[in-house]
């Protein structure tokens, strides 16, 4: 009975890989290509439904663009230092401070710094390849930046979708805990540069901070949808301060009204979050605190 | 004790390759993500976040986040044509369904004025069919301003 038992997994192993080799394309396809759609779908090993459900935040570089359109300005000096990328040797803290210089990326690009987007996209380089994912930039996308350097829209596409790969990779390969790190350094970094300048900022800027109270949860809800690592609680745990100083933005409730305009949804109305300048104060100082300890 | 050593051999290759199964099928998803689903976000710059499973019939899938006021968005549901027309609908904070694909789009475009979370509820049909076919599902998200 052993024996029959035993000489079972080989064959059952042996019929998986068989399985799994088939699914894999072997070419390059196009979308409408018949012949692709039959190998990526296969029998379910699985009966039993699910509900999946995602998680995910904006990114700096959304944040990035509703800052500069405050007119609010930019300041090398407020980035996190180029020369410090080579200090991070653990995976979490290279995971870490990925998402840090991401978003210095990200609102170099915006603030068309392009010298200091292609040094830092050096440093995302480095990180990547020290975390495993070095291919998603490799010296091909290096060079499409370097020729596209003087335009924008060319730039934010390379970035954010280096990013995107980078994201995807660290997910399939059962990273999912550095990519949750990745996404809150990135918020942490970008809110750390909008308020930068929060002596001077105008209604729209303080409005735009305030709202970063949604953004907030997206990303706790993001870092509490993963099992709990002892790096994940220790990003939660170091939130604290600013979710703390998030706690006095006030909120008014309005319901939505739907319209339409040149075939795109329009939602107007919907909540509206304010904040005290001695808040937005606290948020700028909590921010401060949980980003300079992030980059340690 | 020697029964036991092959027995642990075979469970590890087994467990080795249920592992391989399984990195293959995510991997089909990243290729057939980017090779038919990226080109909807056309015009817009992509979210840097991969929200894709490999899914059967009857699953559900939901994403829920903020949308920035003053930022013009796309979402598009994208699946493996084997799952059938996949339904997909956008809803407010109070749980008031704003779109639904009834017409059978795979995105919808929208700005919002105040910033504010929206969540985006994708159902796989149910089917009677015996045998049950996996296929990918990505939810993409897109903004330009």
């Amino acid at each position: 009975m052993n024996q029959t038992r035993i000489s079972l997994f080989p064959l059952l192993a042996a019929g998986l890989m068989v399985l799994a080799s088939c699914g894999e394309p072997n070419g390059p396809t196009t979308s409408g290509d018949t012949r692709t759609q039959e190998v990526d779908a296969q029998v379910s090993q699985r009966t039993k439904r699910i509900k999946k459900i995602f998680r995910a935040a904006p990114t700096p570089m959304e944040t990035a663009r509703l800052v500069q359109k405050t007119g609010a300005s930019f300041s090398s000096e407020n980035l996190h230092s180029a020369m410090s990328a080579g200090n991070y040797v653990t995976s979490e803290k290279q995971a870490v401070n990925l998402g840090v210089y991401g978003a210095d990326l990200s609102y170099a690009t915006i603030f068309e710094e392009n010298a200091i987007s292609l040094t830092y996209l050096e440093v995302v380089k480095g990180l990547a390849r020290d975390l495993g994912i070095g291919d998603v930039i490799d010296d091909n996308l290096l060079n499409r930046a370097e020729a596209n350097r003087s335009r924008q829209d060319s730039l934010i596409s390379i970035v954010s979708g280096a990013f995107y790969d980078m994201n995807e990779k660290l997910k399939s390969n059962g990273q999912e805990d550095l990519s949750a790190l990745l996404v809150a350094s990135g918020w942490v970094e970008s809110l750390y540069l909008a308020t930068r300048y929060q002596s001077q900022a105008n209604e729209e800027l303080k409005t735009r901070i305030a709202e970063q109270k949604l953004v907030m949860e997206d990303v706790l809800d993001l870092l509490g949808s993963y099992e709990a690592t002892p790096e994940l609680q220790a990003m939660v745990s170091s939130l604290q301060p600013i979710v703390d100083a998030f706690a006095a933005v006030e909120r008014a409730e309005a319901s939505n009204n739907v319209s339409k305009s040149q075939g795109a949804i329009v939602l107007g109305g919907g909540p509206r979050y304010t904040a005290s300048d001695e808040t937005l104060d606290n948020i700028s100082n909590a921010v401060t605190a949980v980003r300079n300890q992030l980059i340690q | 004790m020697s029964v036991m050593r092959i027995t642990m051999k075979h469970t590890i290759l087994l467990l080795t390759a249920v592992t391989l199964f399984a990195a293959t099928g995510s991997a089909q998803c990243r290729a057939f993500t980017k090779k038919n689903c990226l080109p909807t976000l056309d015009g817009y710059i992509q979210n840097e976040n991969y929200n894709s499973a490999v899914l059967i019939p009857g699953d559900e899938a939901e994403l829920e986040l903020t949308f920035l006021g003053g930022v013009d968005y796309r979402v598009a549901v994208c699946s493996h044509p084997v799952l059938g027309e996949v339904s997909f609908e956008m809803l407010d904070g109070q749980n008031v369904r704003i779109w639904s694909n009834s017409n059978g789009d795979d995105h919808v475009d929208f700005r919002v004025e105040n910033t504010q979370r929206l969540r985006f509820k994708v159902k796989v049909p149910d089917t009677d069919a015996a045998i049950l076919h996996e296929g990918c599902v990505s939810i993409l998200l897109g903004s330009k301003q």
